[in-house]
């Protein structure tokens, strides 16, 4: 168990450009960092696909967004799923990026700290009016910036205990560790959490899955050496020269052929016809999503089939909402004063005030 | 984390750390489920002085489907009289509908309406607001809107 509601807060602390400081400060990098996220998620690339506009979005968003509307997302010009093409350079980018990404925050820092013109005011604005105005009234507002900017990220590996999320595989991964993690193509590394956490509610069918090894287990048995060896392969499920699954039409396929479809897959076949279909596909869309990515960087079958049973846990706690409204709304509501506390810590006092007055107005129209 | 979630979370970190746009005010965003703005149209149009509350309410599939979007009627807001704003408060843009796109976020729609208000000439409802309100359903995304025109 995490010791306390702090660390979890920063295991799923916000990334986002304005980490950075402005172009005045530090040219480009807040650009750079914004260029490097898919405009669906916001996330860095995942397995970065283009469409035929040249338009660059995270495999599995762009085939989300697909299934849903036949256009690319920014340019609305037409596109489907035969026009996703992988997009290695960027994913080799986003994949150096991220490893670095943190260590770049921490150098800026005490560059920071000489400045004494505001860096990121409230509304982004003193910054660029008059970037070189020096104010000592403002001294303190931008002391509070920094700590925003770079805060809480820490240079020396070492000692932090911090879990953060891997931008290639959305696992959670101890902090120290995570460049291990992304050199090792997403594969090892992982925390206890990320697999020790939703153990407790597995399914039957779902444990069956997973039999009784995870993955975290597997790579905790194994010899410093085999590791290695591994990892140089990069393939431990022979996807190299894997066609992507076809799109199927299920509502011609009898409930049978379905299941078939599913066990074919290693992948549970309870939860009637409806839940099958959006089983399968899912799975299609992350079993070709990550054929996106280059052979390397690719997560196993067994990670796919976990993001796999993470999606269908969340659909379930949905539906359940609409019979349990009240516990659905304190989880959530728990888990948002923890979001809204680490958002508060990461701004200024002053920034906050627009949300500080929030909470008047209660509509409750519901049902 | 589901998707939706952490997206929120990020738009709503980009609001608190850049601000809003003139004129749109964060009201309360209590959870990542409803989220309410205030929205003021500037400058000289035949809505200056009033305010207005919008309603954003997200489900698991934001950002991939459009967010359900209404102005609040209550005691405190009255919804905008316009031709594509129902009485109820319900809102005829293409933008939430079928002009929706993911890579839009909550601010883009607020400035969006709010634009679609400032453009306004004439304060009216939309000729088949009494029919549409008695029937509506409580959610305007249950709604298959005819857009008025193709200019929101
Ligand atoms: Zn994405
Ligand atoms: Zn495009
Ligand atoms: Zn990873």
């Amino acid at each position: 168990m995490q010791p306390n509601v702090v660390s979890l807060s920063e295991s799923d602390s916000v990334q986002d450009p304005t980490d950075f400081p402005p172009s005045s400060i530090a040219p480009g990098l807040r650009d750079l960092d914004d260029s490097l996220r898919c405009p669906i998620c916001r996330e860095l690339y995942t397995a970065p696909v283009t469409l035929s506009c040249g338009h660059c979005y995270c495999s599995l968003c762009i085939r989300n967004s697909l299934s849903s509307k036949a256009e690319c997302p920014i340019c609305r010009q037409n596109a489907s799923e035969v026009h996703i093409r992988k997009n290695p350079a960027m994913e080799s980018v986003v994949k150096s990026w991220a490893s670095g990404r943190d260590f770049i925050l921490g150098l800026l820092k005490p560059q920071e700290d000489h400045r004494t013109s505001p860096s990121v005011d409230s509304q982004g604005k003193a910054s660029n009016t008059q970037p070189d105005s020096p104010s000592k009234k403002r001294k303190r507002t931008t002391d509070d910036t920094l700590t925003s900017a770079a805060g809480e990220r820490k240079l020396t590996p070492g000692i932090s205990k911090a879990q953060v999320q891997c931008p290639m595989c959305n696992q959670t991964v101890p902090e120290r560790t995570i460049n291990q993690h992304l050199d090792s193509g997403c594969q090892s590394y992982l925390s206890e959490a990320s697999s020790s956490g939703t153990r407790g509610q597995q399914k039957e069918q779902w444990s069956k899955v997973f039999g009784n090894s995870g993955i975290t287990h597997r790579n905790k048995d194994k010899g410093k050496a085999k590791e290695k060896e591994k990892e140089k392969d990069g393939d431990p499920d022979g996807l190299s020269d894997v066609d992507p699954l076809p799109k199927v039409s299920y509502n011609v396929l009898k409930d049978k052929l379905i299941q078939e479809y599913l066990t074919e897959h290693g992948l549970p076949t309870n939860g009637g016809r409806d839940a099958c279909i959006a089983r399968h596909q899912k799975w299609v869309m992350l079993f070709n999503a990550n054929l996106d990515r280059s052979p390397a960087n690719r997560q196993s079958l067994d990670q796919l089939k976990r993001e796999l049973k993470k999606w269908e846990e969340a659909q379930q706690t949905r539906k359940h909402s609409v019979t349990d409204v009240v516990a659905y709304q304190k989880e959530h509501k728990s888990e948002f004063e923890r979001l809204k506390e680490e958002a508060r810590r990461r701004i200024p006092d002053k920034t906050s005030n627009s949300a500080a007055a929030s909470g008047i107005i209660v509509i409750d129209d519901d049902e | 984390m589901a998707v939706s979630t952490r997206r929120l979370q990020k738009e709503l970190v980009e609001i608190q750390k850049q601000g809003t746009p003139v004129g749109i005010t964060l009201l309360s965003a209590d959870d990542f489920q409803t989220w309410l703005f205030t929205v003021q149209v500037l400058g000289d149009t035949i809505y200056s002085g009033e305010l207005f509350a919008l309603k954003f309410r997200f489900d698991g599939q934001y950002p991939i489907q459009p967010p359900a979007v209404q102005f609040v009627v209550d005691e405190k807001y009255q919804a905008p009289v316009h031709p594509h704003v129902y009485s109820n408060g319900h809102i005829c843009a293409s933008i939430l509908g079928n002009e929706w796109s993911p890579v839009l976020s909550v601010i883009a729609v607020c400035v969006t309406i709010q634009s679609m208000l400032a453009s306004c000439k004439k304060k009216e409802r939309p000729p088949d607001n009494e029919r549409y309100v008695k029937h509506a359903p409580e959610n305007p995304k249950k709604t298959q809107f005819v857009y008025h025109d193709d200019t929101v």
